[in-house]
């Protein structure tokens, strides 16, 4: 009689048990790791946005127009003049290139930013250029009035839907122009303009800033946060224009309404320089 | 069985080990930007005239940049065997207080003259080093 080989029951049992225990170890292990990659994945882009931004930022701030009434800034938007050196036009001389708008080497840069929304949707650092030409092509770019020659409001483009100055946008200024989010990574950006004797929030002057201080992080203020209030872990470049003029301390502390600092030190000078 | 186990157990501690290189990589990043962003932020205020040029530090940042610190090295520049008036060689140096994060910019910078910088004698000593005079023709050859 032939004897009957297989498993008993326990073993079966047994296998299964075993089998259950490493596909448990493995899901875990699976989720795990898929979460610690989302987390850097997420990490390293959010690090990307913020190198861009502040890389991009600070070339063209550097490249600022240093004519009248072409820089203006809030805490969170800022818009200037910049000129595309590399532009064809700016190597063509004698030739009708500045009838071409695509290569006017003068553009309108603007940067804003958008809070994202209470679910954490939307909202992000945005940047949008218009290229600048003046009315008459008579005209010599140092000759042109760019607020009269309606560089601050462009024809055909009008104020983007919840640009309103709400949520975070300076109420009065900076109005018009059409954003597109381009880094949502970016959930707080936040900017400081110097002038040689303090920081302020926002700079309307017809001069440039002598610098501009960049704030982003890749989180967002919870809602009821303090108005002074910023994320845990920060970014923060301070940007040097070199084509600012330097003023006298007068004319600044005239600017900022600040008391006469006859007798207080050297401009600039005192306590080591500006809080980073 | 043996076999199945072992081998899932050392493809688990491959890709452990993957992971946890590439979050530190991500952290040593993380890092390297701040490191970067101080260290230009400094050389900016030097430029701006909102910190002395001369050397100094090390020295804490202020809030919420406490666990870094700057240092400024800063020399006369000269142009081969010929020092340049009006010009510094400016070393900025931060350093993390814990992490092994450090960064060092270097840049000629113009010593600002009462109030700021952008002085005359700052730009002629330029133009001179570079073969220009005040005028801005060349000068001739020594």
């Amino acid at each position: 009689m032939a004897r009957v080989t297989g498993f008993t029951l326990l073993e079966v049992v047994l296998a299964l048990a075993i089998v259950l225990g490493l596909l448990v170890v493995v899901l875990f292990f699976h989720q795990q790791t898929a979460r610690l990659r989302d987390h850097t994945l997420t990490d390293t882009a959010g690090l990307a946005a913020v190198r861009l931004c502040l890389d991009r930022l600070a070339t063209e701030l550097r490249s600022a127009s240093s004519s009248a009434g072409t820089f203006r800034g809030g805490p969170q938007d800022i818009e200037f003049l910049r000129c595309d050196f590399s532009a064809p036009l700016a190597w063509a001389v004698g030739t009708n290139a500045a009838s071409s708008l695509e290569s006017f080497p003068v553009r309108r840069v603007r940067y804003g930013f958008r809070p994202p929304a209470e679910d954490g949707a939307g909202g992000g650092v945005s940047r949008d250029e218009l290229p600048f030409r003046p009315a008459s092509q008579d005209l010599a770019l140092d000759a042109v009035d760019p607020v009269g020659y309606g560089l601050f409001s462009i024809a055909g483009v009008g104020p983007a839907e919840g640009d309103s100055g709400d949520g975070g946008a300076s109420p009065d200024s900076l109005g018009s122009g059409s954003l597109g989010v381009v880094l949502s990574e970016l959930r707080y950006f936040q900017l400081r303009y110097w002038d040689g004797v303090a920081w302020s929030s926002a700079w309307a002057n017809d001069h440039l800033p002598r610098g501009v201080e960049i704030t982003v992080a890749t989180e967002s203020l919870p809602v009821d946060a303090p108005p002074d209030a910023m994320p845990v872990d920060v970014f923060r470049r301070v940007v040097a224009l070199p084509t600012a003029p330097v003023l006298p301390v007068s004319v600044v502390e005239s600017e900022l309404g600040l008391p006469s600092s006859a007798g207080r030190g050297p401009e600039g000078q005192g306590g080591g320089g500006p809080p980073l | 069985m043996i076999l199945a186990v072992g081998l899932f157990v050392a493809a688990a501690a491959v890709i452990t080990s993957s992971l946890n290189s590439a979050v530190e990589r991500a952290a040593r990043l993380r890092l390297q930007t701040h490191a970067l962003n101080l260290a230009s932020s400094v050389l900016a205020e030097i430029q701006m005239g909102a910190r002395p040029i001369g050397s100094a530090g090390p020295e804490p940042f202020e809030a919420p940049f406490e666990s870094w610190t700057w240092q400024i090295e800063s020399i006369p520049y000269s142009f081969g065997a010929e020092e340049i008036a009006g010009l510094q060689f400016v070393t900025v140096i931060v350093r993390h207080t814990q992490a092994s994060a450090a960064q060092r910019l270097t840049q000629i910078v113009p010593v600002p003259t009462s109030p700021g910088i952008g002085s005359e004698p700052a730009s002629a000593a330029v133009a001179a080093a570079i073969g220009f005079g005040p005028d801005g023709h060349r000068l001739p050859h020594p």
